[in-house]
């Protein structure tokens, strides 16, 4: 695997992450808090900086996983320790909790307040990482730690750096490949060194009319694995072709719902058909809830077999699968919702309301207002802002 | 023109004894400030029917300018979980009181139903710890999802929807400050459309004003709001085009009436569950559907209200229900050509 042959050994070999890791070391050094937490999106060396930081520096590394067992009673009776007891390194520790996320759950028992204690005692520095810091869960956590971000990765370095490896690999790509390898990762490095090894398989040369496959092949055994719900009736055959897929049964359910309705004419299967959808959804939410991924099993049947078993006959209509077009109006709805939130809390305090209420029982005629009426409008706004 | 105010501020009573509508329970609130003692209290009812507006004045009687000291208030809703009541609330609770004649402080918790259940017995034990120096008031829609050892704690208050007379009372003394000339029409219209709730009463008549530009005939120096205005803005508010998609539904287009919801949804930032009880409400007070029909979409109303709780993706579950509207469509069709045979 590239992303393990190439894993930086020296600080200065990560890519593009120079501010942050300056923090980082800054942090380290001076212990101006007992904790710190390095936020930013997957692949972009949060985790990664920290281990070779450690190593280059000469410390011991206790780590947390994130896969480690999620019960946080045993968590914290690890921690206690070796946030407290010499390490063998003498004083030369660092204690790494990877993904807050996952660590502190869905439900909170206190797990995030018994951390904060072990941070208020700790002997050693305390990095935690995460993708998103800023959930109102993590407000009390927040002030005891420093908060580091990590940037997603320039662009540019991520396509300098795809053209070494790919030197180093021999391989021989189009440079326009790499550009748009670059720019469809996002600033995650780690996606973007995995498209390229997906691409090299087998190939000791990459054009730019490869790169469709990695989009394209992906769509069309998703289309394949749809067409076998929709149009078999092996529950076995349903169930596997799915799995092969790498599409979560969250992904899935829209692209059944796009397509379902050419297929199941029947009033009768149709509905039951997004019972069935409708099912996995649930399960898959009681998933997230409590991690409890051994329930994927049944959201999966109820979105591929569940989906298939709710028709009687099979339609003979010739079907072109189109993708979900639910997800841009999913992004819409919660653009326009985070923007509905921002304003209701603002004006929380000021009207004595929640702002979910505000949302509801507000919102629309404030919308109505500077929609009407822009001069009063902005009377209200500033009002609001006041 | 005066200063920009929201009318829900403007006009929030801040006595008691300016409180409309809730008299019985004002009457207690008052003795209570009047003794000087006090219960933890648990105010009941649906939003708009005075449970902050009470507190707030409660508040400010008992506490005079010291008030904003003595009183925290808090959002359930907002900030859910348990960290809300092991850290906020422990922190003001543990301070001591600094008036001189109340011997207590008080925390309004709003939306205390959203909290969880493991949140609430944390919160009836705090009620024990503090007793000697803080009064809790806690205020739901419903008093059956707060805990029983926390309503056994409480003496409780149930708010009613806010009658007729009393919200026309309100309302047109409002326009009398605003220098409004309101139709008897368009006030029945507020009423029906506010259900009870004040404060939206007040939001719908507020907003009214941002398009009534023609001078009233009958009272010089006034604007006037008709009918048209309030029905604009409820129609605004309220989107009528979930009725249109009810009814491609029932008629068997599935898929024009499922494009048309997502639009729907995304035009007006509606959440799932704000759909289904619109949905509701729309079915419930339409005058074509059959009593039958109707019974049978509110049943699938309420399955679908449930799921979208339990669910994650909201678009997943009311395509759902169209596809339930959708079978309830067609069955009925075919009922009324066998019954007409």
């Amino acid at each position: 695997m590239l992303i393990k042959k190439y894993i930086p050994k020296k600080i200065s070999e990560i890519v593009g992450q120079y501010a942050g890791i300056t923090k980082l070391t800054n942090f380290v050094q001076r212990k101006s808090k007992n904790a710190a937490i390095i936020y930013g999106e997957p692949g972009v060396g949060k985790t990664l900086a920290v281990r070779v930081y450690a190593s280059e520096i000469g410390y011991e590394l206790y780590e947390i996983p994130p896969s480690s067992t999620r019960n946080k009673s045993r968590i914290m009776d690890q921690l206690k320790p070796a946030t407290t007891q010499p390490s063998l390194l003498g004083d030369k520790k660092i204690i790494l909790i990877d993904e807050l996320e996952s660590f502190s759950g869905s439900s909170d028992r206190g797990g995030i307040t018994a951390l904060i204690e072990i941070i208020k005692n700790t002997r050693y520095p305390i990095i935690i990482t995460a993708n998103d810091p800023w959930n109102s869960k993590y407000k009390t956590l927040r002030k005891y730690c420093e908060l580091i971000k990590f940037n997603p990765v320039e662009y540019k370095s991520i396509e300098r750096y795809l053209g070494k490896v790919s030197q180093l690999e021999k391989i021989e790509v189009d440079p326009i490949v790499l550009k748009k390898i670059a720019a469809r990762s996002q600033g995650d490095v780690r996606s973007a060194l995995t498209d390229l090894e997906v691409l090299s398989i087998q190939k000791d040369k990459i054009r730019n009319e490869d790169i469709y496959d990695l989009f394209r092949e992906r769509e069309e055994s998703i289309f394949y694995a749809v067409k076998i719900t929709l149009k078999s009736f092996d529950s076995k055959l349903a169930l596997s072709t799915f799995s092969d897929v790498k599409v979560d049964s969250s992904e899935y359910t829209l692209w059944i719902d796009q397509n379902m309705y050419h297929e199941y004419l029947d009033p009768e299967a149709l509905r039951e058909g997004y019972i069935n959808i409708s099912d996995s959804d649930i399960t898959r939410n009681r998933i997230s809830k409590n991690q409890n991924w051994s329930l994927a099993y049944y959201a999966n049947v109820s979105a591929t077999a569940g989906v298939q078993q709710s028709k009687t006959e099979v339609s003979q209509t010739i079907s072109t699968y189109r993708r979900p077009e639910l997800m841009l109006k999913i992004f819409s709805l919660a653009a326009k919702r985070r923007k509905a939130k921002g304003i209701s809390e603002q004006m929380s305090d000021k009207l004595h309301t929640s702002a979910r209420s505000l949302i509801r029982d507000f919102y629309p005629y404030f919308n109505f207002i500077k929609e009407k009426n822009p001069k009063m409008g902005k009377e209200l706004t500033k009002y609001l802002e006041s | 023109m005066s200063k920009f105010e929201i009318w829900t501020e403007k006009y929030r009573p801040s006595k008691l004894s300016e409180v409309k509508g809730q008299d019985e329970i004002i009457n207690r609130l008052s003795a209570f400030i009047k003794s000087e003692s006090m219960p933890h209290l648990l105010f009941a009812g649906m939003q708009g029917t005075g449970k902050t507006t009470s507190f707030l004045a409660m508040a400010k009687e008992m506490y005079g300018d010291n008030y904003r000291d003595n009183v925290l208030e808090l959002n359930a809703s907002d900030e859910r979980g348990i960290n809300i009541v092991r850290t906020s609330i422990k922190d003001f609770a543990r301070t001591k009181t600094v008036t001189e004649n109340v011997p207590f402080k008080l925390i309004f918790l709003d939306e205390a139903d959203a909290l969880t259940k493991d949140a609430q017995h944390a919160l009836r034990r705090m009620m024990e710890d503090y007793t000697s120096n803080v009064r809790f008031c806690l205020s739901c829609n419903y008093s059956s999802r707060i805990i029983p050892p926390i309503q056994s704690r409480c003496a409780i208050f149930r708010f009613q929807p806010i009658r007729k007379d009393v919200m026309k009372e309100v309302i047109l003394s409002i326009a009398r400050e605003e220098k409004i000339d309101l139709d008897h029409t368009a006030m029945d219209y507020i009423y029906d459309a506010a259900e009870g709730d004040l404060r939206k009463a007040e939001n719908i008549f507020q907003a009214t004003t941002a398009i009534a530009d023609k001078p009233s005939d009958s009272i010089p120096g006034t604007m006037r709001v008709t009918i048209n205005e309030v029905r604009e803005v409820v129609s605004f508010a309220e989107p009528t085009e979930l009725y249109e998609i009810l009814k491609l539904g029932l008629s068997g287009n599935f898929k024009a009436s499922k494009d048309k919801l997502s639009d729907v949804l995304v035009k007006y930032g509606l959440s799932g569950a704000d759909a289904i009880s619109q949905f509701q409400k729309q079915i419930w007070n339409s005058e074509e559907f059959e009593d039958k029909l109707k019974v049978k979409l509110i049943k699938s109303c309420g399955e679908y209200d449930f799921r979208i709780s339990e669910g994650s993706n909201e678009f997943i579950q009311l395509n759902a229900f169209l596809a339930d509207v959708n079978l309830i469509g067609t069955n009925s069709r075919f009922q009324n050509r066998d019954s007409n045979i």
